[in-house]
């Protein structure tokens, strides 16, 4: 049986960083309330002239020089992102022709924050078909260019960056993603959105700018993901036939460090085993997994033969995880 | 006064686009404000010092408070001074 092993990762982070004292627009009580309340410390931020596929062709190009992979032989780029380059066309396209993958097919997804695990779960799906011996997977996120810079209940707990996966068919299948489990409950699809600037709300009808920002309902974010965070997680693990305590790392969406706690503590395993960065980068949405899964073998937290599990939760609301033995 | 709470009320209104499903009058709790909560309070209280130069504490933009609370601690120094030495 084929599977899809990761051979290599890769990321970018931008190099504006932005400690929460630098959030001037808020006062010193409110900016002290970030990171109690999140755990975020910082973030970073595009340059002025760095859109999504920027830093998505940054994070692809460390990826494949890690192994020395040729572009030319990369045969499908999914690019996970809800903040794109524009509307159409996919913004994938761009990061096929900057990256001189001529052979590629290229295509985006959205699933906001999920959209990490449903990338590499569909990329899962298109290498174990077996019509591709490879994809390259790629989420990347600009928050910052549609956040309201005066909200509070958004601007300061995400940031910019992306990060990269190359997938390839292997005949071991011991090795690869090995299950993966996705849901989607569209009936809260207004807990997280951006209203305006859509067919449902075209510019031409948005009354107030506040419409064309995103927005969330933090208390209703949290409850979801407290509830369907463990959930996914013991699905996952339970359709793979393995124990919670043969996992290595567990590998969230980095939204917040009380939910990373929450989850583990429902799940009974140490958080030390929930891999963070969100202190340095905020919530990077369907980045995010993706920059952690890079920063953990980087740092010799994971490496080749350890399970991982993967999750993610965000606007739809979808969620889903995927177990992986590196 | 009623300079002060329509000039509130304008930014109520532009701070929290779902309020127009309510009446905002003076007595409107903060907690009345449909997606009021903790963070909201914030971007009130930036609202506040930004257009009234008034630093009100978050613990003061809690749900019970009215607007008619906000004017007051607006156009009194005294009073909102008295309410800060009141609190824990």
């Amino acid at each position: 049986m084929k599977r899809a092993l990761i051979v290599s990762t890769g990321s970018y982070l931008p190099g504006n960083i932005i400690p929460n004292e630098d959030l001037l627009q808020f006062s010193r009580e409110a900016q002290s309330l970030i990171g109690k309340k999140t755990g975020v410390l910082a973030r970073r931020h595009a340059g002025e002239n760095q859109c999504t596929s920027d830093l998505a062709l940054a994070a692809a190009r460390t990826c494949l020089g890690k192994i020395d992979f040729l572009p030319e032989d990369i045969e499908g780029i999914i690019l996970s992102t809800s903040s794109p380059d524009r509307i159409q066309p996919a913004t994938a396209t761009r990061v096929q022709h900057l990256l001189g993958a001529k052979r590629s097919f290229a295509f985006d997804i959205n699933s906001v924050c999920s959209g990490s695990v449903y990338g590499l779960h569909l990329a899962d799906a298109l290498v174990k078909s077996g019509q591709y011996g490879n994809i390259l997977f790629v989420a990347a996120e600009v928050y910052s260019r549609f956040l309201n810079k005066k909200d509070f209940s958004t601007f300061p707990y995400f940031g910019d960056g992306a990060g990269a996966v190359l997938l390839q068919s292997t005949e071991d299948s011991s090795r690869g993603i090995l299950h993966s489990c996705l849901a989607t409950d569209g009936s809260s699809s207004e807990t997280i959105c951006v209203p305006g600037g859509g067919t449902m709300m075209p510019y031409e009808k948005i009354t107030n700018p506040r419409l064309a920002y995103f927005r969330m309902k933090g208390e209703d974010v949290l409850s979801f993901t407290l509830d369907k965070g463990p959930e996914i997680i013991r699905q996952v693990v339970a359709a793979a036939e393995i124990n919670l305590d043969d996992v290595k790392c567990f590998i969230c969406h980095q939204a917040n460090i009380n939910i990373l706690h929450g989850i583990a503590a429902d799940l009974g395993v140490p958080s030390e085993r929930f891999y963070v960065n969100l202190d340095r980068y905020g919530n990077t949405a369907s980045a995010s997994v993706l920059i952690a899964l890079d920063e953990a073998r980087e740092e010799g937290v994971i490496d080749a033969g350890d399970i991982v599990v993967t999750a993610a939760f965000g606007g739809g609301l979808s969620w889903g995880a995927n177990l992986i033995r590196i | 006064m009623a300079d002060t709470l329509k000039k509130l009320k304008t930014g109520i209104e532009d701070l929290f686009p779902e309020v127009e499903r309510i009446v905002v009058s003076g007595e409107t709790r903060l907690g009345d404000i449909p997606d009021f909560d903790s963070m909201a309070a914030v971007n009130l209280q930036t609202f506040i010092e930004e257009n009234f130069k008034v630093a009100i504490p978050l613990d003061l933009l809690g749900d019970d408070t009215t607007l008619k609370d906000i004017v007051d601690l607006i156009e009194n120094p005294g009073r909102l001074a008295a309410a800060e030495k009141q609190r824990p």
